[in-house]
């Protein structure tokens, strides 16, 4: 076990990002494989193929997407199992996945803001039926349980520089 | 009244801010990465201080002052032949101990010397104590902090330059080797000192030492002096690898006596670097999520620039229409409409997929991920054959190949460095990016930014093989290991960034108002003649060629125009747009011309597929080709790499598309 720090009693209590990370990993995981299943059943299946759940989760037939929310998932579950193990780094897992997590609900963001220009502002006759839920995806809505966490625990994650551990 | 000259020479390990020094120093705006090697070149700038005309010259990163590498040698060479007047040692404070060694290797230099401790904050924020007085006293060296990035300290900097220069005082500090070592250096400074004829730029003491250590370099300096066999006497008389390492020994054990008594370090905490380490270069999760933020940025620079390529076409299909229209005679007006808006604006067309990249990837760069990136693909590079600091050229390629190949410099190998070398063509570059977005946004919809992608990977993936094939067959050998020192994560600055991406976009509109245009014409006038045929038709010059071309580009699904496009390509990928642009005479109007080229039976998803496989792979621009000759210095290499890329790309192509049609596609 790698302790940073003066002493053992230093050592934070990394319950509460470790529990953040199983729910938010298990989320991600299963929305992924939903996605992986809906993207892998359209190729087998055909685009009229409906896997349970998807139309309500707004789950798009995207392999790639679906590799991207099955990464962040695993990032999470990985620090878990390393916190479980008392390894207080794990929690660099949160962190980065946190952070991931953030980065790709942004690009999807992007991606729709130009889409929602296409829509309203060149009225591209591509885009006559979209509308902003056409371009929800997990990947948006799931990072809000990340965005909550990074600015709720934004200065967790700096180590305390008296005692160089983090202020979990 | 006339101002004063001083001369002074930025060096320093790599990545500890030197250029970025400089461009503070002299308003310059040289390209700043956040990784090591970004400069190979030196570069020069001026300032004019007080009543001073200040040259500033910016050196390529070093650890030591060996001779391994070519950019060890430019930084030498300049600081003992041009002899400038102040050599300014930048100096990574959050990195202290380990830049100390270069400062021992500079101070047997004798140059008059200034440490500049650059990245103050990083090492405030992490805790460390830097006592200035102190190692000014132990290096006998004045010493001044920066935060470059932020501008501050320059003018104490500049202050200290002018008062140093009044002083004139060489560095006479020395390091002592113990009396065997010390022995020889006297014994072989005493042979070289009774050459009058000798460089006398070049100190005796550094010399002996150098000459002590193996350099190959000094040594063949020396090699027309009639000193030269009894000096090699001395050396051939002692165990160099021994006497090699103890030198070393002795230079780290004078750092390590100093180095406590100027600095205190905090106290081992987890850094957010340390944090973001962790996962980023995880042995599982690294390759996985470089892949997935590269897929990311790629398809931002797809999805996102769209309505703004839109609003470019719609404005220049006005102008197009406009000025077509006011033009007499006929001809003239297809000239300007047809073939210069035509082209021209073809490629304009990208300019925001262009800036969105390059800001992207700037962005990358400047956190200090792509060092990592490096780093993770490390083992599988050198499982390969291939040494880890290929890929840093490698992923320098993807905004330009010319200085991604010149990069390969700081590769000390030259089996290493020629693999380098060959290998970066295949690395697309931004200017295969229009063919990219045109095929792609044409043939497959919202699946674009992805096929895109997998067009960036392809060409890694063809670097890659053609290392392992290069390794195995002409250029045997085994890679060196890889060391690199990974910078700390910085939040990229939102200005350097737009600068990067602006100097990077304005070059690609530079090239499309100089040899594009040029290019265009030229395509304008062969798809004219002979006089009184149909435009772009296969009776033209233009179809002529096409025709000619066609039978060995037929197999790939290419018809005569992609074949005209395709050899126009061959000076500088834009064209190949530009010249669909002209032949299929949509104008600058992208829509049209995808509207043109579905409508076109000799062009299929599958074909364009292959067509932006064999656009990637095959024969780099005349620029590329210039850098290549110019590094390698050979033309049996340069021809080499025209001829395997042809071939690469006609059989991946080939595959591609006859693969596809027997999957039914």
């Amino acid at each position: 076990m790698v302790i940073k720090g003066d002493s053992v009693n230093e050592m934070p209590d990394t319950r509460i990002p470790m529990i953040f990370s199983i729910i938010t990993g298990t989320l991600y995981i299963f929305l992924g494989l939903l996605q992986l299943s809906s993207g892998i059943g359209r190729i087998l299946l055909g685009p009229d193929v409906q896997i349970p759940l998807t139309n309500i989760l707004f789950i798009p037939a995207d392999i790639i997407g679906a590799f991207v929310l099955l990464l962040i998932g695993t990032v999470f579950i990985y620090g878990v199992m390393e916190m479980r193990n008392g390894i207080y780094e794990g929690v660099s897992y949160a962190y980065v996945g946190i952070l991931i997590a953030l980065i790709f609900a942004s690009i999807y963001i992007l991606v729709s803001t130009g889409n929602m220009l296409e829509a309203y502002l060149l009225k591209n006759e591509d885009f006559v039926d979209w509308t902003l839920l056409s371009d929800m995806r997990p990947g948006i809505y799931l990072a809000a349980l990340p965005l909550i966490a990074f600015i709720k625990w934004k200065d967790m994650f700096d180590p305390t520089p008296e005692t160089g551990v983090l202020k979990l | 009244m006339e101002k004063r000259e001083i001369k002074i020479a930025l060096t320093g390990n790599p990545n500890v801010g030197k250029t970025t020094l400089f461009n503070a120093l002299t308003g310059s705006r040289q390209h700043v990465g956040n990784w090591p090697g970004v400069t190979v070149e030196k570069k020069s700038g001026r300032i004019s201080y007080k009543e001073y005309d200040i040259e500033v010259i910016d050196l390529p990163g070093t650890y030591s002052l060996t001779a391994y590498s070519m950019d060890e040698i430019v930084a030498r060479d300049f600081i003992i032949e041009e002899k400038p007047d102040l050599v300014i040692q930048v100096v990574d404070a959050s990195n202290l101990e380990r830049n100390l060694y270069l400062t021992t290797q500079l101070m047997e230099l004798g140059s008059q010397m200034l440490i500049v401790l650059n990245m103050c904050d990083i090492a405030e924020e992490r805790g460390d104590r830097i006592y200035i007085d102190k190692m000014q006293e132990l290096l006998a060296t004045p010493v001044i902090t920066t935060v470059a990035t932020q501008k501050k300290g320059i003018c104490d900097l500049l202050d200290k330059v002018i008062e140093q220069k009044q002083i004139e005082q060489h560095h006479g500090h020395e390091i002592g080797y113990g009396n065997e070592i010390e022995e020889k250096i006297l014994e072989i400074e005493k042979v070289l000192s009774e050459d009058e004829t000798r460089d006398k730029r070049y100190p005796l003491r550094w010399v002996s030492i150098r000459l002590l250590e193996g350099d190959s370099n000094v040594r063949q300096k020396i090699s027309d002096s009639p000193v030269y066999e009894r000096a090699m006497a001395i050396i051939d008389s002692i165990d160099q690898e021994e006497y090699e390492a103890e030198i070393a020994d002795k230079r780290y054990l004078a750092i390590n006596t100093v180095f406590p008594q100027m600095c205190t370090r905090a106290n081992d905490t987890l850094t957010k670097s340390d944090m973001i380490d962790r996962v980023l270069t995880n042995k599982y999760l690294g390759i996985p999520i470089f892949l997935a933020l590269m897929w990311g940025a790629f398809e931002l620079t797809f999805a996102f620039a769209t309505p703004f390529m839109d609003m470019i076409d719609i404005a220049a299909t006005w102008f197009a229409d406009y000025v077509s229209s006011s033009l007499h005679p006929d001809w003239l007006a297809s000239l300007v409409g047809d073939g210069i808006i035509g082209g021209v604006g073809a490629v304009l067309v990208f300019v925001p997929n262009i800036f969105i990249l390059f800001f992207l990837l700037s962005l990358l760069e400047g956190s200090g991920y792509l060092a990592r990136a490096a780093f993770i693909m490390d083992k599988l590079m050198y499982k390969i054959g291939m040494h880890g600091k290929s890929f840093i050229p490698m992923l320098m390629g993807f905004g330009c190949n010319v200085p991604a190949i010149m990069a390969a410099r700081s590769i000390e190998d030259d089996k290493d460095r020629l693999i380098t070398i060959l290998i970066v063509p295949f690395v697309s570059c931004g200017a295969r990016l229009p063919i990219y977005v045109l095929f792609a946004g044409t043939f497959f919809g919202r699946q674009a930014g992805t096929v895109i992608f997998a067009m960036y990977i392809l060409g890694i993936l063809i670097a890659i093989i053609s290392a392992k094939l290069l390794r195995g067959t002409v250029v045997k050998g085994k890679p060196a290991p890889f060391i690199m020192e990974l910078p700390p994560y910085r939040v990229p600055t939102f200005k350097t960034s737009v600068i990067h991406m602006w100097d990077n976009g304005f070059m690609y509109i530079k090239k499309a108002g100089s040899i594009i245009l040029v290019g265009v014409v030229v395509i304008w006038i062969m798809a004219s003649f002979p006089w009184g045929v149909e435009y772009g038709s296969e009776a033209s010059y233009v179809g002529s060629l096409g025709h000619a071309v066609e039978p060995l580009l037929k197999p790939l699904g290419f018809d005569w125009k992609i074949s005209v496009a395709l050899i126009f390509g061959l000076v500088a990928k834009e064209i190949v747009v530009a010249s669909m642009g002209v032949l299929y005479g949509a104008g600058d109007n992208s829509e049209a011309l995808s509207e043109r080229l579905l409508a076109d039976p000799g062009i299929t998803a599958l074909s364009s597929l292959s067509l932006m496989a064999f656009s990637l792979l095959y024969m780099p621009c005349v620029a590329t080709v210039g850098v290549i000759k110019k590094e390698t210095g050979s033309w049996k290499w340069t021809m080499f790499a025209i001829i395997y890329g042809v071939l690469v790309a006609w059989i991946t192509a080939f595959i591609i598309y006859q693969g596809g049609r027997l999957l039914g596609y």
